[in-house]
């Protein structure tokens, strides 16, 4: 940006209206008598109107029916009882890590690009993923809805990667 | 912070087992939920299967609710954090079956919801690229800015509301916007400035 008066971020925050009454009155009376910032505002207000636009789902009450009829199937079972199952899935877990992890050591290397040797960075990456999957998917297999979802919600406690385990540290349950 | 969260009164009564207020909440939620999976994820399919374990997590947890937070915070930090795990997913099972394709296979999906409104043929067109273009650069995003500019613009929450969901101070989305919205508009560009007619769905009003 050319113009020195404004910051971007006072721009992007006057095209979406979220400037304090005070600033946006400064703001806004520069923007009209500068062409270039005038400019900016309408390029930033008709890109996010696009991104405000873009497509959507829309799930009808077919959709809706089949939610109601899960969450009645699946009734939420007593907090206690999970606190108690929760050392056991932890161990599955890691059991299951170890296990995965082998395999994909083994198995990556070749179906990577060229056959070359993971970098370090690639290997972090699976093996954060495979925390996910070795959780999810083999849990689900031991069909304890509870300890799936434990270990979802675990996910996202311990994050698997640091990443987002700083962007959503929190559990939904609240703590 | 709830004081004027509409939708507390409807966990309250789903806390206390009223069947008909989780269904409220769902139907509520479900476009929402369902698109912003959407956007993660690329797969219509897919997308709903997340809205419904959304949902299942919030009936499940029902009972321990604490309006400490916006419904909605909590709803749509759980969508993501639902998408980014099964984004994941699916990255570990490329890397355990190459011939797998490379992302994007399940893109066809998104015709069958386009907005069925008429359009002019050459409109159709440029507007059918230009989504694709900005489909790219939204993927592109580093995760956070993707995240933050997805809350904000396409599900439209307030910067605080978005602060609130992704459990980052207010500076901080700002900033993250700032980043987002400079990388979108400049990958748009050439789209913008074309024939200034290019983008009809924006605002015209003067500062
Ligand atoms: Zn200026």
């Amino acid at each position: 940006m050319k113009c020195k008066q404004t910051s971007i971020e006072q721009l992007v925050a006057h095209a979406d209206g979220e400037l304090d009454a005070r600033e946006e009155e400064t703001v806004a009376r520069h923007v009209a008598s500068c062409a270039a910032c005038a400019r900016e505002v309408d390029l930033l207000r008709r890109s996010g109107a696009l991104v405000a636009g873009m497509t959507r789902l829309t799930p009808g009450a077919a959709f809706t029916r089949r939610v109601v009829a899960a969450a009645r199937r699946a009734p939420a079972p007593p907090r206690g009882a999970l606190r108690r199952l929760w050392p056991a899935a932890a161990a599955a877990a890691a059991v299951l890590l170890a296990a995965v992890a082998a395999r994909v050591w083994l198995t990556a290397p070749s179906s990577a690009d060229a056959g070359a040797l993971l970098t370090a960075r690639e290997e972090r990456e699976i093996a954060a993923d495979l925390y996910v999957l070795s959780n999810l998917d083999a849990l689900r297999g031991a069909e304890a809805e509870e300890l799936i979802s434990l270990v979802e919600d675990l996910d996202i406690l311990e994050g698997t990667e640091p990443e987002v385990s700083g962007l959503f540290p929190d559990d939904e349950d609240g703590g | 912070m709830t004081a004027n969260d509409p939708d507390t009164d409807l966990m309250l009564r789903c806390a206390r087992g009223d069947e008909s207020a989780f269904e409220e909440i769902v139907r509520r939620y479900q476009g929402r939920i369902a698109s912003l999976a959407f956007r993660y994820l690329g797969s219509a399919a897919d997308a709903e299967d997340v809205a419904q374990e959304v949902f299942l997590r919030v009936h499940r947890a029902r009972e321990t609710y604490e309006p400490t937070a916006k419904l909605s915070t909590w709803i749509h930090r759980i969508t993501v954090n639902a998408s980014l795990n099964l984004l994941r997913r699916r990255r570990v099972r490329r890397h355990l079956n190459a011939e797998m394709p490379a992302g994007g296979a399940d893109r066809e999906a998104d015709a069958d919801f386009e907005d069925p409104t008429a359009k002019r043929p050459h409109e159709a067109l440029l507007e059918a690229e230009l989504a694709a273009v900005l489909r790219e650069i939204i993927e592109r995003l580093p995760e956070r800015q993707r995240t933050a500019i997805l809350l904000n613009k396409y599900q439209g929450l307030s910067y605080e509301d978005t602060a609130a969901t992704l459990g980052l101070s207010l500076p901080a989305v700002k900033s993250l916007l700032t980043r987002a919205r400079v990388n979108i508009k400049e990958a748009l560009l050439p789209y913008l400035t074309a024939g200034r007619s290019g983008a009809g769905t924006a605002e015209d009003d003067d500062a």
